[in-house]
């Protein structure tokens, strides 16, 4: 960044940094009906990208092992369709 | 419709919440979807369907800043254990908005695109071969 100026000494972790952002807006007076929708947006990419695949292991669910698995047309777009063939048909 | 995910409003230019967010968007992109532009551009086009299903509901004219925060939330998410230390930038408001930016960089990162690149470069510049002169013949 060109330009940031440290406004404190205090660090948060990761996870709380559009919460932060979301308390600026409202301490700004903005519209929070944005980032409202895109931590809702967020947080149901990540349960179903992140988290129900790994519980589906855990609790042996075999119809939703991975809901948002990437079409084999956009692997096939970036070229990474080679890997993804070598590795079964199993995206990661 | 695109206009209305890749414009973030007035607001994040004046917010000028927006460089700080597309550094994380950038960070996302190359560390957790590092080689994975395909699973990102899923990934921007599932927030951006979601956006879209909603958008009725929701009494906002763009949505480009909360695709950002999406992203950042998603950073956020994968890398719980990194520290931020309370910064706030200013100066610098960029009138670019993130969508086009994050949806073009996996785009120039295509093997495809490369060569297609490396086509247009070696038409446009002079090939190495035409520098070497002839071989003479030998005893003249």
């Amino acid at each position: 960044m060109p330009s940031c100026s440290l406004l404190g000494l205090l660090a948060f972790s990761a996870p709380y940094l559009p919460w932060v952002l979301l308390g600026f807006s409202l301490l700004l007076g903005h519209d929070v009906q944005a980032d409202m929708l895109g931590i809702v947006v967020g947080h149901l990419y990540y349960f179903l990208e992140d988290v129900l695949p790994a519980v589906s292991v855990v609790r042996g669910w075999r119809w939703v092992r991975r809901p948002l698995r990437t079409p084999y047309l956009l692997h096939w777009l970036f070229g990474t369709h080679r890997l993804l063939d070598r590795q079964g048909g199993v995206g990661r | 419709m695109a206009d209305a995910l890749s414009y973030s409003g007035q607001r994040a230019r004046v917010c000028s919440i927006h460089p700080c967010s597309i550094r994380y968007c950038r960070s996302l992109e190359e560390g957790s979807f590092g080689h994975r532009s395909a699973d990102f551009l899923y990934c921007l086009l599932f927030g951006m369907a979601v956006l879209m299903a909603v958008a009725p509901w929701v009494n906002l004219m763009f949505f480009g800043s909360s695709l950002t925060f999406m992203l950042v939330y998603l950073w956020g998410k994968r890398n719980p254990g990194m520290q931020i230390r309370w910064v706030l930038c200013h100066g610098s408001v960029r009138r670019l908005s993130v969508a086009p930016a994050t949806v073009c960089a996996p785009v120039a990162r295509t093997p495809g695109l490369r060569a297609w690149r490396q086509l247009i470069h070696r038409m446009l510049t002079p090939s190495p071969d035409a520098f070497v002169q002839p071989a003479r013949p030998v005893g003249v």
